[in-house]
């Protein structure tokens, strides 16, 4: 990406039609959009012309997404995280977690979002937030918070409480 | 750092909704145990955790704490397990390789090898639990504890991949050999699960008299030196399981010996020919001899 490219907008059209103007340097946490520009060869054009349909995301939710981007954009790139590495979700930064201090609608909605345009940082940061609300419930309060129907007959429900009995004794 | 639900929101955070690579996503940051639980969760979560084994990525890294006497462990590759101790809490180290298909249970008691009662819970194929209870803390006790927890590993490891010949048929075999003339060392590869008292009463009593010593080495490599003296003041008398009968998932079953005495092996060979009225197929690479009947193959080595 060139400097003019960097200095350059993008604009981005919601699944209800609402157009955001955001700058390229920001954008470009999200892979799909590089890939994209890339491959239709606009990411050196003065003027990306038209808005990018963002198909899956509501404006509501991308605005969030944007506002993520446009905190982190001058982060440091993550180093390539292993599935041998213990994957901590204590390390959550502070403006991350009043970020994600949200209804779980919009929790999910990001979750979505952050993944269909491929944005490694939001999706990691969701997905701790979810983690870290399940971790240390007992199946009943996951249910409660996640406002899950229990679906299972007490019959099931005996027979799994059997299998899982190592771990939960 | 567990949130609540906020009592206001009405909107639903719909596990069932989301395509099963972000529920991945989120389960990479819980530990083996709290996915576990998740199929206490919803039926769909259950199906979803009972599938991970397709995935082969599923391999976590994982963290197991000793703590309060109680300890709670799965584990499937201990060759990379490492322990470390920090203030009352021992970490042992490891990767999981999820695959909770096919549910099984294996109940071991020991009151001997760590002085101390432990109750070995084997479920589920490829995936080892163990529940210990009265650990006597202190880093030796640990590390004990993992040399012995590789070998409980072996036995599950075995018991999937284990031979066929019973214990009826391993004592004939063994009551039929000769007494080797001098030094006399037999090693068990892949045949823990039936190394049962009577074997071993059976495999002492042969080589009675003389300097005498078991060798059992696990796929890992870890292995131990038993002596009679050792068997008979029960000082290794753990070999007393039970276990559910799997079935044969697998097709070859393999139970190899390895025999440092060419007089006994000779012996074993034929004695298994004899079982088997000369039904057996027996192949020869230098040292290594092969016999397979059926489906089963005992293999020796002649030094």
């Amino acid at each position: 990406m060139t400097d003019a490219a960097q200095e350059r907008s993008i604009k981005l059209l919601s699944s209800d039609n609402e157009t955001f103007q955001v700058p390229r340097n920001v954008i470009r946490l999200s892979n799909t959009i590089n890939t994209l520009l890339q491959d239709l060869g606009l990411d050196d054009e003065e003027d990306a012309g038209d808005a990018i349909p963002v198909q899956n995301v509501t404006s509501t939710i991308l605005k969030k997404v944007i506002a993520w981007c446009q905190h982190h954009h001058e982060d440091p790139v993550a180093a390539d995280d292993s599935d041998s590495r213990e994957k901590r979700t204590d390390d959550i930064s502070s403006w991350d977690v009043e970020f994600l201090k949200v209804d779980q609608g919009t929790l999910f909605e990001l979750i979505l979002a952050a993944n269909y345009l491929d944005i490694k940082g939001l999706l990691d940061v969701s997905c701790k937030t979810v983690a870290n609300m399940i971790k240390g419930k007992s199946p009943e309060e996951i249910r409660r918070t996640f406002n899950i129907k229990n679906d299972f007959t007490p019959e099931e429900e005996e027979q799994i409480r059997k299998e899982n009995a190592w771990c939960e004794d | 750092m567990a949130l609540d639900r906020d009592p206001d929101d009405e909107t639903t955070f719909n596990f069932d909704d989301l395509p099963l690579r972000l529920i991945e996503q989120i389960f990479k940051y819980l530990k083996t145990f709290e996915i576990v639980k998740m199929r206490r969760v919803t039926p769909a979560l259950k199906d979803y955790v009972d599938e991970l084994p397709k995935t082969k990525s599923s391999i976590w890294s994982y963290k197991i704490f000793i703590k309060d006497n109680k300890f709670t462990f799965n584990q499937e590759n201990l060759s990379s397990m490492t322990y470390a101790v920090s203030g009352n809490t021992y970490q042992i180290y490891g990767n999981v390789q999820l695959n909770w298909i096919q549910p099984r249970k294996v109940y071991y008691e020991s009151s001997n090898i760590l002085e101390s009662s432990l109750r070995f819970q084997g479920f589920l194929q490829n995936v080892q639990y163990f529940k210990v209870s009265n650990i006597m803390k202190g880093e030796n006790c640990v590390k004990n504890f993992c040399e012995n927890l590789r070998f409980f590993m072996s036995i599950e490891k075995f018991k999937l991949f284990d031979a066929t010949l019973s214990e009826d048929e391993l004592v004939q075999i063994l009551s039929s050999l000769e007494k080797p003339d001098h030094f006399f060392q037999l090693t068990l590869d892949q045949s823990l699960p039936f190394l049962t008292a009577p074997i071993l009463d059976c495999f002492f009593k042969i080589s009675r008299g003389r300097q005498t010593t078991l060798n059992i080495r696990s796929e890992n490599g870890w292995r131990f030196r038993m002596s009679e003296e050792q068997w008979r003041d029960g000082v290794f008398r753990f070999f007393d399981y039970k276990y559910e009968q799997e079935d044969d998932e697998f097709g070859m079953k393999l139970l190899k010996f390895k025999i440092c005495d060419r007089k006994t092996g000779t012996a074993m060979i034929s004695a298994v020919k004899q079982k088997f009225n000369n039904q057996a197929n027996v192949g020869k690479r230098g040292n290594l001899v092969s016999i397979s009947v059926g489906n089963r193959c005992l293999q020796c080595y002649l030094r």
